[in-house]
């Protein structure tokens, strides 16, 4: 009887953890989120001081016509899906942060935070099942282009003409520039708005160890200006340390813009389909400028200027790790703006004295303006918060939770900066404010202190309606985005349809390998072209069909 | 224990219980216990006669062939450039009920012949078939039009139905034959007068003990099979899934024009899956085996003890902890532990590029899974050396036998049959191959590194709304491949230690 008792209690454990397990409940629970190393996350934050004052201009979206909206009914409770660009949760009081966002929006937000390092693999998952999709969504632009195409995200081109932030006045001068690269191709092949970001994308500048250049004979004013002397630059660079200057995670990168890391090698090449100045689009892979810009790289190679560690796909944080070391790589390519002010100070952290005896040189890197042959650094599409083809209320969501996010008061203040108190306190003279310490460093030997939330003030495309109360942390903030925004153009936008989302991972597969073997001296360039035009010219030609369509 | 006695144990209990009432074979004539291996019934004399082969698994599979053919287009676009879409079958079939009655027929044909009811399956299984016929009509009538031809569908189902009902006649006749050549004799798996619900009902408990295992393995492994569904959709992330037929296999086996790059790059990662899986087996158990060899040799049992603690630690370490280890070991950078060694005492001059060479990246591979797993892998081995008697060992040394020859003639054959064993079952995992890819390779070694899982992850997630159809077939495909090697080396494994794995 007892063993029947026992067998009885067991299967009824059993059900019952089952049943557990399948609890819809639990499922929206957020997850914790954890360092973003390399992405978003790690945008820079930056102050102009004076970016966003007295000069704004409207956001102008000629394609739809705006419409006065019908009446828009407040949601109580909004589920939203984001990465790791605002406080992480166990990091930096992200709770506090919540908390304070539901009370000046007066409603709910049930956010789902997945890992940051997962996020795009996350999103992939969500869209499977629209029960339990987030109303809003942070895209990174290639999924941007994406669902936009076909059809999963909400066309807010009529709500953002309509909206407060759109007709306040506040926009800042490159805010139409920004906002026109929002448009993306819909389900109808229409171009549209599907998701908007409150700040620029903003785009990575080349940084020199200045410690080393002047080994090698360098000043800053002397810093090469064209491809020719960039060549002997690196040589020299590489004669000053004795090991290879340059490193880049990976030889092309599979975000836009993709060549991002090394601006100084493809120059004027673009690996992925991109809309030409006669409004074609075209295949930047099987374009002349691509045969020289991998004879480049494999010229890199060849003289031992390039760490052949970017054969191994390093993560950014490896390369960065590698520029921090004394006896480490002289040159990388990487966001501007507060992360001049962080390479700064990593610098200083990693110094040991070993190699060079003057800590405060070693801790300089110079910014380089782009040389002659790359013209202008490539700015970014942002990741792109959306709306989802799910939501029930979608204009309500855009009213009360998108709108907001650049309202120029408290609730802008707490997407830019945090919550006072925890983030950071007003300064005496009322005007500025300082960043508190970080949670996960409050008390410790090293506390970091609380820079931005989602964007930084020298990004943001909308202005506060009184004056932004951020102060620079180093002036090499300032000074970095000041080169990167004058020396830079937005990347070409990013296209899908059907038979692009089929293919283009195979297309990946094929570049990957022909730009490393052409990198390692195994193939030149043009036979590297050549090869992919006989294996790849289908299925490129009819991705070209579906998008000149 | 003697026979009847109370046993203490529980363990003990249920095996005692098992031996008592069920599980030994009993004299149809005079009801004594028959030992496994008798010819006769050692009361009474009379003849056991040991069963034919069974052949009801024949009409199972003749199910299962038609429960498959469920999944393939009825009718097609008979253009392969077009992938052979639109295509119509009971996945897109306006009246799904149609699908579940089709599919719970062929269950029920499974079942019943599971259960040794085979001859009622006849009939199962033929409505299952006659089912079909009706969609059929109904998909011609609805969809068909000039440039559509009949899919797969119909074919695989005819095909299941006559394996079906042939084998059910097979098992009928061959048990007709059975009774009328016992004709009075023993029945060897006789074990009693009790029906098999009758002694589901004596057993009632153990049913009930086992109930919360087979709810958790149809809830966690079979539920999740009907996700195979969608290796038949186009399923991309955001978009509800639509029936494509066997377009993902088109793409995959390149049969039309713009599938001949994906192609390549599946049949690449088959081709390495296999070539890395089975080397680095055949390395693996070659490497444990030697090394249990010589850890059995060892008479210094701290120096032995310490030997194989440290062998095992890396099996603990996680895959990304190891890749970074030998990442950082065998780089061509100035970092590069390995290569600055050689390069400092002149027998090289270029660093050697080990993980980003095509020549190289296998070999560094293998070497790496060795140092992992080997340690782990003589576990198995070690417990088999260990219980081989030392008078053998004594006997031979008398004989004069030197160290050698008492490997030879007596550590290698007692090892034999464990080395088949643990051979055979990895061999049923050749095609569970991800972490150590993943975390190892790289684009410039993509031709001889990329692997089904790896491939397919690629495709998932590298970037956009991902196609999770096409991986789907590409998984299904890998798992059929599993289940044949599994089905193989359970049969390998039957010739060899007399009995199964599965």
């Amino acid at each position: 009887m007892k063993k029947k008792v026992v067998s009885l209690l067991l299967a009824s454990a059993m059900v019952v953890s089952l049943v557990g397990c399948g609890n819809p409940e639990g499922s929206g629970e957020a997850a914790p989120a954890q360092d973003a190393a390399n992405t978003e996350a790690e945008q820079p934050a930056a102050d102009a001081g004076e970016t966003a004052g007295g000069d704004t201009a409207a956001a102008e979206s000629g394609d739809t016509a705006a419409e006065t909206p019908a009446e828009v009914t407040k949601p109580e409770t909004i589920k939203v899906m984001w990465d790791g660009t605002i406080f992480k949760e166990g990091d930096n009081y992200a709770e506090d942060f919540y908390k304070a966002l539901d009370e000046a929006l007066g409603l709910h937000i049930e956010w789902i935070r997945p890992d940051h390092s997962t996020y795009a693999e996350q999103v992939g998952i969500a869209f499977t099942d629209e029960s339990t999709l987030a109303d809003v969504i942070i895209l990174p632009s290639n999924y941007y282009a994406s669902y936009a195409a076909q059809g999963s995200l909400w066309n807010m081109t009529d709500a953002w003409n309509n909206s407060e932030t759109a007709n306040s006045g506040r926009l800042t001068d490159v805010a139409p520039t920004i906002i026109d690269q929002w448009k993306t191709a819909g389900p109808d092949g229409q171009e549209g708005i599907y998701g908007m970001y409150p700040a620029r994308g903003n785009g990575t500048v080349t940084y020199v160890k200045a410690v080393v250049a002047e080994k090698a004979g360098y000043t800053e004013d002397t810093l090469p200006t064209d491809w020719a002397g960039f060549q002997q630059f690196l040589l020299d660079m590489k004669d000053a340390t004795g090991v290879a200057p340059l490193l880049a995670p990976g030889l092309v990168n599979h975000e836009a813009p993709y060549v991002n890391y090394l601006p100084e090698f493809y120059q004027g090449a673009y690996p992925e389909f991109y809309q030409n100045a006669s409004g074609e689009w075209v295949d930047g892979f099987t374009e002349p400028a691509m045969v020289e810009a991998l004879d480049r790289l494999a010229w890199g190679y060849e003289n031992g200027v390039i760490d052949s560690t970017i054969f191994e796909n390093p993560s950014t944080a490896n390369v960065r790790d590698k520029f921090y070391l004394e006896n480490g790589t002289s040159i990388f390519n990487y966001w501007a703006g507060t992360w001049a002010y962080t390479i700064k100070t990593k610098l200083a952290s990693n110094y040991t004295g070993e190699i060079y005896p003057d800590a405060d040189a070693y801790t300089t890197a110079w910014a380089m303006k782009p040389i002659k042959e790359v013209g202008t650094y490539m700015e970014r599409l942002s990741p792109m918060i959306c709306i989802t083809s799910s939501c029930q209320n979608p204009e309500g969501v855009f009213t009360y939770f998108v709108d907001k996010i650049l309202d120029g008061g408290d609730v802008q203040m707490l997407w830019q900066y945090g919550v006072e108190g925890v983030h950071y306190n007003w300064n005496d003279d009322g005007a500025t404010i300082s960043g508190l310490p970080t949670q996960a460093t409050a008390g410790s030997d090293k506390e970091s202190l609380t820079t931005k939330n989602l964007f930084e003030a020298n990004l943001k495309i909308g202005a506060f309606a009184d004056k932004d109360p951020y102060t620079a942390a180093d002036p090499v903030i300032d000074e970095s985005f000041k080169l990167f925004d004058e020396n830079s153009s937005p990347a070409p936008k990013i296209n899908s349809s059907e038979v692009y989302q089929s293919y283009s991972s195979d297309l990946w597969d094929e570049k990957d390998k022909l730009i490393a073997a052409v990198a390692k001296g195994e193939m030149s360039g043009q036979e590297a072209i050549d090869q992919y035009n006989a294996e790849c010219g289908d299925i490129v030609a009819a991705i070209l069909e579906s998008f000149n369509q | 224990m003697a026979q009847g006695e109370i046993p203490t144990h529980p363990a003990a209990a249920i095996i005692v219980f098992l031996k008592d009432e069920g599980m030994r074979m009993l004299c149809k004539t005079c009801n004594a216990e028959i030992p496994k291996k008798a010819t006769r019934c050692p009361a009474c004399g009379r003849a056991v006669v040991k069963p034919q082969k069974n052949l009801y698994p024949i009409a199972v599979a003749g199910a299962v062939i038609s429960f498959v053919g469920g999944f393939f287009p009825a009718i097609q676009n008979s253009d392969a450039a077009k992938k052979f879409n639109p295509a119509y079958g009971f996945m897109n079939y306006e009246q799904p009920v149609m699908w579940y009655l089709f599919m719970a027929l062929l269950v029920v044909s499974m079942i019943l012949c599971a259960i040794k009811y085979e001859k009622f399956s006849i009939a199962t299984t033929v409505a299952a078939a006659v089912v079909y016929v009706i969609v059929y009509n109904n998909i011609c009538n609805r969809h068909g039009a000039p440039g559509m031809q009949n899919g797969l569908a119909g074919a695989v189902v005819i095909l299941g139905t006559i394996v079906g009902v042939a084998g059910c006649f097979m098992n009928v006749n061959k048990n007709a034959a059975e009774r009328k050549r016992r004709n009075g004799e023993l029945d060897y798996q006789y074990t009693g007068n009790k029906t098999v619900w009758q002694r589901i009902y004596i057993y009632r408990g153990f049913y009930i003990m086992f109930l919360p295992v087979l709810i958790f393995v149809i809830i966690f492994n079979y539920l999740p099979m009907a996700g195979l569904r969608y290796a038949f959709t186009d399923f991309i992330s955001g978009q509800e899934p639509s029936y494509v037929g066997i377009k993902h296999f088109v793409d995959m086996f390149g049969l039309s024009s713009l599938s001949k790059l994906s192609s390549k790059h599946f049949v690449a990662a088959f081709r390495n899956t296999l070539i890395l899986s089975i080397i680095k087996l055949f390395l693996n158990t070659f490497m444990a085996v030697v090394i249990s060899i010589l850890l059995n040799e060892m008479f210094n049992i701290y120096f032995k003890k310490s030997v194989q603690t440290i062998i095992y630690l890396p099996h603990f370490m996680s895959w990304v902890v190891v890749a970074s280890i030998f990442k950082m070991m065998l780089s061509a950078s100035d970092s590069g532990m390995f290569n600055q060694l050689l390069m400092s005492i002149g027998l090289i001059e270029q660093p050697i590029e080990f993980l980003t060479s095509e020549s190289t990246w296998r070999g560094v591979y293998y070497l790496v899974n060795i140092w992992k797993d080997t340690g782990w892998g003589t576990i198995l081995f070690l417990a088999t050396l260990s219980g081989i008697s030392p008078d053998l060992y004594e006997a031979a040394q008398i004989d004069g036998a030197n160290r050698f020859a008492r490997m030879r003639y007596i550590t290698m054959p007692a090892l034999a049959n464990t080395i088949i064993t643990v051979f055979i079952l990895n061999l049923a995992k050749v095609m569970n191959l991800f972490e150590s890819v993943f975390v190892m390779y790289n684009p410039s070694v993509y031709d001889k590194s990329d692997v089904l899982q790896t491939y397919i992850y690629r495709q998932s997630f590298s970037g956009g709304a991902a196609n999770y159809g096409y991986t789907t077939a590409v998984g299904l495909f890998r798992s059929v491949v599993g289940c044949i090697l599994v089905l193989l080396c359970n049969k390998a494994s039957k010739k060899v230690r007399g009995r199964g794995i599965v």
